[in-house]
Order: C-alpha cells, then structure tokens, then sequence
C-alpha cells in the first residue's frame, strides 16, 4: 500500500535544507504566536500564509504545518507561567498548569505540557498517516450528493459545539454562508452582490477573509486593552521533563486524550480548543478523585495539552482527503494549498503523493523537533509574554497588508481584509464566535455547488436525490450526534 | 528575491509617467498582466514567454498575477495604465472573449487593446471512462439519445460547456449539464462515476492517461497538436459531412489601443522570438502553440471567436445585448 518512490521523493523534498531551515522556523514562529497571549493557531498560520505564494507546495505546507502545531503547544506555556492563555486551545490548561506554577512547580507543569503535546502530536500524525489514504480512496467516490452530506454535517456540527449558544453559532454559520453567496451566480451568470462593481464578480476572495477575520480582528480588539503589566517570578521557568514512570502512570489519560483530539480534529470545524475542553473533561469525568482537577495536578494538564495537538493530525484528514476543513486553522490552511494551485480532495493523493507523505513525515517530525525548540523557547517565554501590544498590533496588521497586496497586486483584498477584519472585530464585541463564521465561509461554496449539481443530478426525483449510500451513512451519523444526548439521557432514566 | 522583485516593479510602475520617450523604447521594465493566479499553464507560458521578450528588448519583462473579479479587474489594470507600451496585457478566452459576449464590461477587447500575438492554442474533446460501454462515438450517440447522459463541463459558458452544447445541437442531443470548475476536476468527476461524459482538452488525456477513452475531437479541421495528443481519434468534422464544431482557447499579449505605431512595431517584432521551432520546443507538454503575429492577423482571430461563440451564447440566453 506504501507508495515507495513516492515515499523516497517525499524525503528527498524534506532533507532540502531549506525546507528543514523552514521547519524550524516554523516551530519558533508558532512558538511565538502561540506564547503571546490572544495570537491563536489561525492567525499565526494566516499570517504566514500569503508569504507561501512563493514557496514550493512542500516546503510551505511543512512551514504552516510548524507553526499549527507549535502555536497550540506555545499557548499553554504562558497559560500556566502567568495563567493567561496565549491561545485558545490552552484555556482549559490555565486551571491546573497555572496552580502548579503558584505552587513552585512551574518547572514541572511546562515538562508535562511539553511531553502531553509530543505525545499527543505524534499520535496524531501516525493516524493521519493512516486514516487519509483510506478516506482517499473512500472520497474518490465523491460526489455532488456525498459532498452535500458532509458540508451539511460539518456546519452543523460546527454551530452546534462553537461558542456558547446554539443560536448564536447558528447565525455566525449562517452569515458565513451568506458571504459565499456573493459574486456571480457559477450557473447562470446571475449578479448576487455585486454592487455594480466587478471586484466583486467572483465574490469575496478567500484568503484575505479569512487573514481579516482572525488576524485583522484580533489586532483590534489587542488594540482595546491597555498594556497590562504581567508580573511573574521567571526563574520558575525550567523546564523539568516527566519521567517515564510518571508517564506511564498517566497512560490511559494520555491514550483517551490522544484519541479525543484526534477524533475532535477529524470531525470537521472542531478545533483545538473544543478537544482540549472535552478531553479535560473526560479526564475529570473518569478519574476516581475529580475533585483534585483544578487544584494543580499533573493530570489537568496532561489531558487538555495532549488532546489540543491530536487535533492538528486529525484536522488534517478532512482537509486533504474531501477538502473540508477539520478545524478553522485547517481552514485557513485549506487555504495555503489552493493558493499552491493544488485542489484538496482524493485527487490530490494520486496526484501528489510525495507531498502527502510530505505533510505526513513531516507532522512527524515538527512534533519531534518541538520537544528541543520548546525546551529553548521556553527561556524566552519571560520576554515574549512582556512585549508590549503597542508592539504586537502595528506588526500585525502591517503583515497582513503586505502579504495580501503581495500576492494579487490588488487593493480591493486589501479592503476585504479590512472589511473582514471590521466584521470580525463587531461580531467579537458582540459576544459571537468567528469559529463558525470561517467555517461556513468555507463550506459555503462546497454547499451551494453540490446542492445545485444533485439537483441537477436528481432531475426532480427526492429518491434520486438521496440515492447515495456513503451520503445516508453520514446523515445517519449526523443524527446520531443530534440525538445521542438526549437518547442516553432518557434511558438512564 | 521574487517578493522584492514585485515590490520594486511595483514602486518602479507608481513612479511613471505617461510622457516615456519613444525613441529609447524600452527603457524600463515592462509589466505583463495575467488574469490567472500564479502556476497555471496561462502564467507559465507568460513567464516562458516574458523571459523570451526580455531577451529580445534588453528590459526586464514581469508577469504581474491579477487573478479574480471575472478576469475584469485584471483588463481594467491595463487600460487604465498609460498607453506606452510598459503594461501589457495577456488575453485569454474568458478576459477577450467568454466575458465581454457575456455581459456589460467596462472594456472592449476590439477598440480598447491592439492585440499583438497569439500563440497558446487548444481545443476540445469529447471523453468517456476507460470502462464506458461506448467504445465509439456513433455508440455513444444512440446512448444519448435513449438516455438522457450527465455531462461534464468547467464552467458554464466556457470552451467546453460551448462545444458540448454545439454538439448538442448538431446531433440534437440533450445533456443534464455539471459544471465542475476546472477541466481537471471535471475529468476527475468523469473517473470518479459523476458524469457519464466530459468535455476536456486534446492535451487532458496526458494527465489521466489509461482512465478516459477520447471519443471523438470537437473541432472540424485537423492541426497537428491533434495528432500528437489524440493519434487516430476523428475531428467531428471528418467524421460528419457538415456538421458544425469548433472552439476558441487562444491566448497571446495585446497593449492598449493608442499605444505609439513605433513600439506597436518593436514589440510585434519581438514577438517572432515566441514563433520559432525552439521556443515551441521549450514549452511544457500540456501547452499547445500556434502562433500568429501582427494585430490585423490576430485581430482576425477574434473576429473568428466572435462569430462562433456569438449564436451558440445567444442560444442558451446568455448573449449580452
């Protein structure tokens, strides 16, 4: 089933010191990112993405890769030195990391956040490795009415788990939908929000959306907050790894936290921070003393890390296997590849299978290679945590100019990354996720192209037009998710 | 080093002025506006091609990506640039043709632009999966005519969708048509069992070699591109007396109209660099090539377009009036 040449030329594009130098770069970057707090994984791949334009497909997926992961793992390290999350996948990790830190054990709780991410990350990475070429082959059988099927359950189950309320995320899933619809009708030439003006005839472009959503928005409300001094002892920060005792001690937590984050990341719109959440929870739920969770133990850090960096694999294979995002940083990646001129799908494994094994050896390497970068840049958290926001927000935006401009020499994406930007920012200070609202931008054209060619398909019949065994599966499985809390509920009753 | 490039062509580009001297001309970089992104065969052959120019005038010639906005935002950049011969524009059939027959642009193709050259060439073909029933064309036609078949296209108004309704109506045929986006995509959507039929490229089958079985080619005369890609499968016009098929998939370089007659001439000269046997020699694969030179030559071809693509858009209601 290995693709041998496939898999030679894959670590022939990888031993490319280039690619290796950017590999790196990556994981100090998402580092970075990930440590300043309110930098998530989606802004710091935003960011980096438009400068991939003029990179070679492998060498940018393996930077972007880089940084997804260690933006995730950066986050829980000023989450537990000064227990402001610098992401929001290490939320869950403030509760316990940031209690060990008060309590003298800094040193440790970083160990434990650094080896769960690892642990998890690679396990994570060797399930992409071998979940994505089945589904490859699975989604080769794709069509309009199965692409239907998926779109749909990935924007409900996005609106569904993102913030707080259901209507809430419904509206921001629906907005984004409705932003899709914008452009020329792709069927009949129809003008749908066009306002006359022909920049916007094939519609909001994708990438400066999404750079102005996360990163735009992001610097505006940065902007807000007055620069708060944090204090902290950073001598505390040294890092003491696990021992392997320890580690095994915590085996089931850090199994069933690899595989939550994992699935998490599979299903598609779940990010990092939704399978940090669940796993701690499960974690909590299943240990015979729960109530030590949130007093600074070992486990309520282990559990959220782990879990938050499985996703990064799993959120990878429906994104190179369908072309549906698995997380809205998988979004902005999907991103990166189309700006590659490669179109996600099954294609691309027949078509590129050196840069799958690519992405897979290298997930597998970032993963690696962050256990000594982390152990460095740990160091410097006490730095990176004190730059001012009078530093990060100018630098920001200033990046996001260049890098749209850049890439279409147009100053219309310049104003849809600050329109964007200005829609994210209002619907922030409203109380709204934007998670749901990237997600049903993406989705957005997928749905309403293969809802139309079923339609066409179909010729009028309904019967024709769920004709689909692999599509009825995934409603099943849509319902099931619906239902599943409401029927365990009753019959524990 | 590319990312700076852009940036000082950019600067250089804000810096000038409409009043560039004649004699000396070129005496700066010239910018070469493509209406695709970066990576497509359309950006290639305009860096082989930019490259080949470069040569030739002793400036360096960049291709300037300005994808989206129906190719429109792209056109408008070069005929709101000043008409001295640093902006060029690279036609193709959505900007120069499939667009402007559409609907209301800002621009026409014919009064707006002196086109130069035309080189890039392709026409289509009619494609089943290598495990169809229909081993020929004629077999193909009884099965769309005893059922309605699924057929595949890009996008609607395009090449492909045009020759699938020609042949529609030539052999009076009815399609459930899907469009897939990309020709790629839609071949893939033909192996993949979501169409019955697709209409790609000549050149497509180099790509998905041993999965599609070509029918029949699209077109009525023979060149020698078909051969190549396609050896032994018949044009419609060679296997039907007096049926009509044919497409328009050009592509090539045109300045703004009013441009001085001298640098008209000096780059129309240049051009015969992109006609020789080695520059054709040096293309990829996928790129077919048939180049004509001067504007009245490739003006002519336009006015070919025009009249092919005219009534068939008109048939399916989307001729702008």
């Amino acid at each position: 089933m290995i693709d041998s040449a496939a898999l030679i030329s894959a670590l022939g594009l990888l031993a490319d010191p280039l690619t290796m130098l950017l590999l790196v770069v990556g994981i100090v970057l998402g580092l970075i990112i990930g440590i300043l707090p309110g930098l998530g994984p989606p802004i710091a791949i935003a960011l980096a993405l438009p400068f991939t334009f003029y990179m070679d497909p492998v060498p940018s997926m393996v930077l972007l890769l880089g940084i997804y992961s260690a933006a995730i793992y950066g986050g829980s390290i000023s989450a537990i030195a000064v227990g402001i999350p610098g992401t929001g996948a290490a939320i869950a990790t403030v509760q316990d990391g940031h209690k060990m830190f008060k309590s003298g054990r800094g040193g440790e709780a970083l160990g434990f956040s650094l080896t769960g991410s690892i642990i998890g990350g690679l396990f994570s990475a060797v399930c992409l490795a071998l979940i994505a070429p089945l589904l490859a082959d699975l989604a080769a059988k794709f069509g309009p009415r199965e692409y239907l099927a998926i779109s749909v359950f990935g924007l409900v189950v996005v609106v569904r788990v993102a913030g707080q309320s259901l209507s809430k995320g419904l509206l921001m899933g629906a907005l984004g939908l409705f932003l899709t619809t914008w452009g020329l009708d792709e069927l009949n030439g129809t003008e749908r929000y066009t306002f006359g003006n022909y920049h916007f005839y094939e519609g909001l472009p994708l990438v400066p959306f999404l750079v102005g959503l996360f990163a735009v928005s992001e610097v505006l409300i940065g902007a807000e907050r007055a620069a708060q001094r944090v204090d902290f002892d950073a001598a505390s920060l040294k890092v003491k790894l696990p021992g392997l005792k320890t580690l095994v001690r915590m085996k089931d937590v850090i199994m069933r936290s690899s595989i939550i984050g994992t699935v998490i990341g599979i299903i598609p719109g779940e990010g990092a921070a939704v399978g940090a959440f669940f796993a701690y929870s499960e974690a909590k739920r299943r240990s015979k003393e729960p109530e030590k969770y949130g007093t600074g133990i070992p486990e309520g850090i282990v559990a959220p890390e782990t879990a938050n960096n499985a996703t990064v694999g799993g959120a990878l294979v429906p994104t190179l296997t369908l072309g549906v995002p698995g997380s809205p940083a998988a979004a902005v990646l999907l991103g990166a590849l189309l700006i590659q001129g490669l179109t996600p799908g099954p294609k691309l494994f027949s078509e590129e299978p050196d840069l799958m094994y690519a992405i897979f050896i290298g997930l597998f390497l970032i993963n690696i290679l962050m256990l000594f970068i982390g152990l460095i840049a740990i160091r410097f958290a006490a730095q990176l945590i004190r730059v001012p926001t009078s530093v990060i927000v100018p630098t920001v935006l200033l990046l996001s100019f260049v890098g749209i401009y850049s890439v279409s020499n147009s100053f219309f994406n310049v104003g849809v990354l600050l329109g964007a930007g200005i829609l994210g920012y209002v619907v922030r200070k409203l109380g709204y996720s934007i998670a749901p609202l990237s997600i049903g931008f993406v989705l957005g054209p997928i749905l309403e192209n293969a809802l139309r060619q079923s339609l066409t398909i179909a010729d009028g019949s309904v019967l024709e037009f769920f004709n689909t065994p692999i599509g009825l599966t995934i409603y099943a499985a849509l319902a099931l998710t619906i239902l599943w809390g409401p029927l365990t509920a009753r019959f524990k009753k | 080093m590319k990312l700076m490039k852009t940036v000082v062509a950019g600067f250089a580009a804000l810096g000038l002025s409409a009043g560039a001297a004649l004699a000396e001309w070129p005496e700066k970089p010239i910018n070469v506006v493509v209406s695709f992104k970066a990576g497509g065969n359309a950006d290639i052959t305009a860096r082989i091609a930019a490259e080949t120019f470069s040569k030739e005038l002793g400036v360096p010639v960049n291709v300037v990506n300005k994808p989206g906005g129906a190719h429109i935002p792209a056109v408008m950049s070069v005929k709101e640039a000043p008409a001295d011969g640093y902006t060029i524009f690279q036609f193709a059939p959505p900007s120069f043709m499939v667009v402007p027959l559409t609907r209301a642009v800002p621009y026409s193709p014919m009064d707006d632009f002196v086109p130069l050259w035309a080189g890039a060439f392709a026409t289509n073909a009619l494609y089943v999966r290598a495990d169809s029933p229909y081993t020929t064309f004629e077999e193909f036609l009884e099965g769309a005519k005893a059922n309605k078949l699924t057929i595949g296209v890009n996008n609607l108004g395009a090449p492909p969708n045009l020759s699938a309704v020609q042949l529609a109506s030539e052999f009076g045929l009815e399609f459930k048509t899907l469009a897939l986006k990309t020709v790629p995509a839609s071949i893939a959507g033909l192996v993949g069992g979501q169409v019955d039929v697709a209409v790609g490229q000549i050149a497509t089958i180099n790509a998905f070699e041993g999965e599609i079985r070509p029918l029949i080619i699209l077109d009525n005369n023979r060149v020698p591109a078909m051969e190549k890609h396609l050896p032994g499968v018949r044009t419609v016009g060679e296997a039907f007396e007096g049926k009509q098929a044919g497409a328009w998939v050009r592509g090539g370089w045109a300045v703004k109209a009013g441009t001085p007659q001298e640098i008209i001439d000096k780059l129309v000269a240049a051009s015969a660099a992109v006609g020789t046997d080695e520059f054709i020699a040096g293309l990829p694969a996928g790129i077919d090539w048939k180049f004509v030179q001067g504007p009245e030559a490739v003006g002519k071809e336009l006015q070919v377009g025009i009249d092919l693509y005219s009534p068939i858009l008109d048939g399916l209601g989307l001729l702008h009036k």
